[in-house]
């Protein structure tokens, strides 16, 4: 038989997958059958994903219709082998000695078998491929259904298979006794209702089309908006475009028709915040702008259904109606909370647990004014009234009910509380600001004064949370405090030159920095926090391990972090840095294996005999001289040396014997290495880093 | 043509879902946050019988809903249809979308839309996969597999169908208000009353109760003799099940009560979960080990 070229569609119909399932599910269709295809050997031009809430569908281009013909050569026992082992060789292989071949390898002559494996057509292949793909997709999510063992996102129903124009009959197993037969059809729109038979896989995305679906993600996609921006121009108005809404809509409908409805006035005064929650994350509508960038009173709803002008009408009837109620009570619980003044919100924080054992929200917003005041200046703000007054407000809209109503909205709706009570523009935004960045997302505050309630948050809640022992542990973290210790990393690499953690821990309360067991927890859990942060930005986790541990990390600004990190590329990028590393590696090995030194032994300069190791010891002798000069250590004191260090103590190792007969010779030598290692290991513990 | 009141809704589901099977039962007579609680399916769809299906309507409770009569959307006391069906059967979504059509709300002239909503029930330790569904935007129903309940799971997997019965006929009466619903369809001079007339007062009396006037002490008391009641009849040697569950189901609504007056902190809250929790996987557990010969 002569391999040809085909074409083949496989579509899963199951009931609706979620829109970000969707997504997963192609990427993982087009991973698994990749996968498979090639290891059975079978070769194709492309796979292409197709899917829709109900359909996912793979359309494999010009795959060979017959695997090739297959020769193993399959390892038979030693030709010297006892004869029973070569004769159950011969048995379990179906041949004769004669037929067998000698091979040389390396362990001397085997007996191998040629084994002939006939090439499978793809038809008698599919069946077996698609149910190893069925099997092996990780879902993030999945269920059972019926008597089903399998898993799919939700219920799969029918499952149709075409090579080129004929179908395929096959099943897939869903438990011990039941299947999925293949069947010779799928089924169109909800509203068609009806079996749809495809003549080939070639017409697959026709067909279905006139079945009022869309199987292409990207044409429906660009369906919608190719609607929206025709509405849009109709209305004189501008659509700015959405993509996380725009892919989650896609995933919701087969056949888009967009309608456009309209929000009654009265509702237009909500701040557009208000509106697009209620109408982008509860209502899954588009919003369109007018010239003045604000949100005009309509909204477009992508319906699932074929135009038609009266049942068009309906659904833009019924949507109207569920926004209108929606937008009443959101309507009502603003009006309500803006008659409020500041004093009346503070006063009913203290009806608000933070948690139990930690008080009120009243309680956390002193704390929270006094941390913002004293971590101010770190940030260049100076101005300590208003960094109290910052804190004391922060959580001022917790007790409003619309924040109650829409939680999204914390943070937003205490900006509009300061607006109308007359705060100015910089309080405003930091308010609205104050929780960024979520955990490592780059979205930071937009001004300093943002930066710092966002810091005072993030250390308030871990403070007070890790004194009363609810520290995160393992994979429990009720409280999301890793997240908490992430934002707070996050915005101090990225907002801040000059804090340390020791001045971060220093603007807590008293009974909170007095508590060493607790810093000491909180210290070790920000710790383990940056190491993580920096491994996610891409830092060697050895390059970090050598320059932050527990000891000096309470000291170093991240500024210092970052500039060390980056100096200690430079040192790895030479080759003489290189050079470096591996000598300061044969010191450390060195001293590391002699047990013999006692600490109270001293160097003595008469001891040493050689040149070369005076020379080290003068060496030594600089680099200790530039530490005390300089009040921090740094790098540059010690890097400008690397290669008159390279030179001594190579010179060293060549011409003296460490090991010497003489006990206090030997001791010297060994003290001599171990002050040169103690030296560089103060600003870096270069043995950790990998070369 | 005549839109469809309250009770014909109700009465047409019913119907329905008889045709296709359903035993028609009558709500639990407890007090339940939702139709899940009623034993017909918190315990049946544990076993042991492998075809089950119920329909019924059950009123519900849920104290912290309450908005004194005041909010046209919101109540703390409603209806729910509940239809479940073990094994799920292969065209479940077909009859849901018949079972709509007898309601006048036919899928060709509305959008009716599968939404992701997975459900957890924290209290009952169930879990299941499904969506809410939309019609024309308004959350009408909810619609799960269940995959888990009391920690237990669920074989065959069983479907659950929760229709939100005062949604749907504002929905089908193109109301704003829930109060104004046609409740018996007839007109006002022969009797015809509307759902604000039969329960607008008790939505006041309930929320000035529910959030004010419920006797605090009186109620973290009967809290702790539900759970006590229910560790008793379960520990004794022949364990009564389904009264120590009725134990539970109360315990979970004193709880509700509770966490309406404002009196439950945010780690208590978890406490309470996880104690009523305990109660339903007890309950459960026997319940499969009674079942099992």
């Amino acid at each position: 038989m002569k391999i040809k070229k085909v074409n083949c569609l496989i579509d899963f119909f199951s009931e609706e997958i979620p829109s970000s399932m969707q997504i997963f599910l192609e990427k993982e269709f087009n991973l698994l059958f990749e996968k498979v295809l090639n290891k059975v050997l079978l070769n194709y031009e492309k796979i292409e994903i197709l899917s829709s809430p109900r359909h996912h569908c793979v359309l494999i281009h010009n795959i060979d219709t017959l695997q090739k013909d297959q020769i193993l050569d399959i390892k038979g026992p030693r030709i010297d082998a006892p004869k029973l082992a070569i004769e159950g060789f011969l048995k379990t292989n179906k041949t004769t000695l004669k037929k067998l071949t000698v091979n040389k390898t390396n362990k001397g002559e085997f007996y191998f078998h040629k084994k002939f494996i006939k090439g499978k057509t793809f038809s008698q292949l599919v069946t077996d491929i698609i149910q190893e793909v069925c099997t092996s997709i990780s879902w993030p999510k999945s269920q059972r259904w019926g008597y089903s063992d399998l898993k799919w996102g939700r219920p799969l129903r029918n499952i149709m298979v075409l090579i080129d124009k004929s179908c395929v009959n096959g099943k897939i197993k869903i438990n011990d006794n039941d299947f999925i037969k293949f069947k010779n059809y799928t089924l169109g729109h909800r509203s068609l209702n009806k079996r749809v038979k495809v003549n080939s896989a070639n017409d697959f995305i026709d067909t279905m089309k006139n079945s009022y679906v869309f199987v292409n993600r990207l044409q429906r996609k660009k369906a919608i908006e190719l609607q929206i921006s025709k509405i849009s121009k109709k209305l004189n108005l501008y659509y700015c475009r959405d993509d996380n809404l725009l892919n989650e809509v896609t995933g919701l409908v087969e056949f888009p028709n967009v309608l456009v409805g309209k929000i009654d006035k009265q509702y237009m005064k909500l701040p557009f915040e208000i509106l697009s929650i209620v109408m982008k994350v509860h209502q899954k509508y588009f919003s369109l702008l007018d010239n003045s960038k604000k949100i005009a009173p309509y909204f477009l709803v992508v319906s699932n259904l074929k135009p038609n002008n009266q049942t068009d009408k309906n659904i833009v009837k019924g949507n109207e109606r569920v926004l209108r109620a929606r937008l009443s009570d959101a309507l009502f619980f603003w009006e309500y909370d803006c008659k409020n003044d500041f004093s009346y919100y503070l006063n009913k924080l203290k009806t608000i647990i933070f948690y139990e054992g930690l008080g009120d929200l009243h309680d956390r917003s002193l704390r929270l004014s006094k941390i913002s005041e004293n971590i101010g200046p770190l940030f260049n703000i100076n101005d300590n009234k208003k960094t109290n007054k910052l804190g004391l407000y922060s959580k001022l809209d917790l007790s409003s009910n619309l924040v109650g109503e829409f939680p999204e909205l914390q943070g937003t709706m205490l900006k509009y509380l300061a607006k109308l009570n007359g705060l100015s523009k910089d309080m405003q935004f930091a308010f609205e600001d104050q929780y960024k960045p979520v955990g490592l997302n780059k979205n930071m505050p937009r001004n300093k004064l943002g930066s710092i309630l966002s810091v005072s948050n993030n250390i308030d809640t871990l403070s007070c949370f890790f004194s009363i022992g609810l520290i995160p542990t393992g994979s429990r973290d009720p409280f999301a405090l890793r997240r908490s210790g992430n934002s707070l990393i996050n915005i101090l690499w990225h907002e801040s030159n000059t804090l340390n953690l020791n001045q971060l821990i220093n603007s807590l309360d008293k009974k909170f920095r007095k508590d060493v067991k607790l810093v000491n927890e909180i210290k070790f859990f920000l710790i383990d926090r940056l190491y993580n942060f920096l491994i996610e930005e891409g830092f060697r986790s050895d390059k970090l391990s050598a320059i932050i541990s527990q000891d000096n990390i309470s000291q170093k600004t991240f500024l210092e972090i970052k500039s060390e990190l980056k100096e200690l590329d430079k040192i790895l990028n030479t080759k003489s840095g290189i050079k470096f590393i591996s000598n300061f590696k044969r010191i450390y090995n060195i001293t590391k294996k002699s047990k013999m030194l006692s600490k109270s032994f001293k160097m003595k300069e008469e001891l040493f005999i050689f040149k070369e190791e005076i020379q080290l010891y003068k060496f030594l002798n600089k680099l200790s001289k530039n530490n005390k000069k300089s009040s921090e250590l740094n790098y540059n004191n010690h890097l400008r040396h690397l290669n008159e260090f390279n030179f001594l103590i190579e010179n060293f190792f060549d011409n003296v014997l460490v090991n010497d007969k003489n006990t206090q010779i030997r001791k010297n030598r060994i003290k001599l290495l171990e002050s040169i290692k103690l030296n560089f290991e103060m600003i870096c513990k270069f043995q950790l880093i990998k070369t | 043509m005549q839109k469809l009141s309250f009770q014909e809704i109700i009465l047409k589901l019913l119907n329905f879902w008889s045709k296709h099977g359903c035993t028609i039962l009558q709500p639990y007579d407890m007090e339940v946050g939702a139709g899940t609680f009623h034993p017909a399916t918190a315990l049946n769809v544990l076993g042991p019988n492998p075809s089950w299906k119920v329909a019924y309507v059950q009123p519900c409770r849920r104290p912290t809903d309450g908005r004194y009569g005041e909010n046209p959307n919101r109540l703390q006391h409603y209806y729910q249809f509940q239809v479940i069906i073990q094994p799920s059967p292969d065209n479940i979504q077909d009859l849901y979308l018949k079972s709509l059509k007898e309601i006048n709300l036919d899928h060709l002239n509305h959008d009716i839309r599968f939404v992701e909503d997975d459900w957890e029930s924290p209290t009952l330790g169930a879990a299941g996969l499904g969506w809410e569904v939309w019609c024309d935007g308004m959350e009408v129903t909810q619609f799960t597999y269940f995959q888990q309940v009391g920690g237990f799971e669920v074989r065959p997997v069983a479907v659950e169908i929760t229709y939100g019965l005062e949604r749907l006929a504002m929905f089908i009466q193109e109301l704003d208000d829930v109060y104004s619903i046609d409740f018996n369809g007839l007109p006002k001079s022969s009797g015809g009353k509307s759902y604000g007339d039969i329960f607008k007062d008790a939505e006041k009396e309930y929320s000035e109760y529910n959030f004010e006037k419920a006797n605090i002490d009186k109620l973290f008391n009967e809290f702790d003799n539900c759970v006590k009641e229910c560790n008793d009849l379960m520990s004794s040697e022949k364990p009564l099940v389904k009264p120590a569950y009725d134990q539970c189901i109360k315990a979970s609504h004193i709880f509700n009560l509770l966490d309406a007056r404002g009196v439950i902190s945010v780690s208590e809250r978890q406490a309470y979960i996880l104690k009523v929790r305990n109660m339903s996987k007890t309950c459960c557990s026997e319940w499969i080990k009674k079942h099992e010969n």
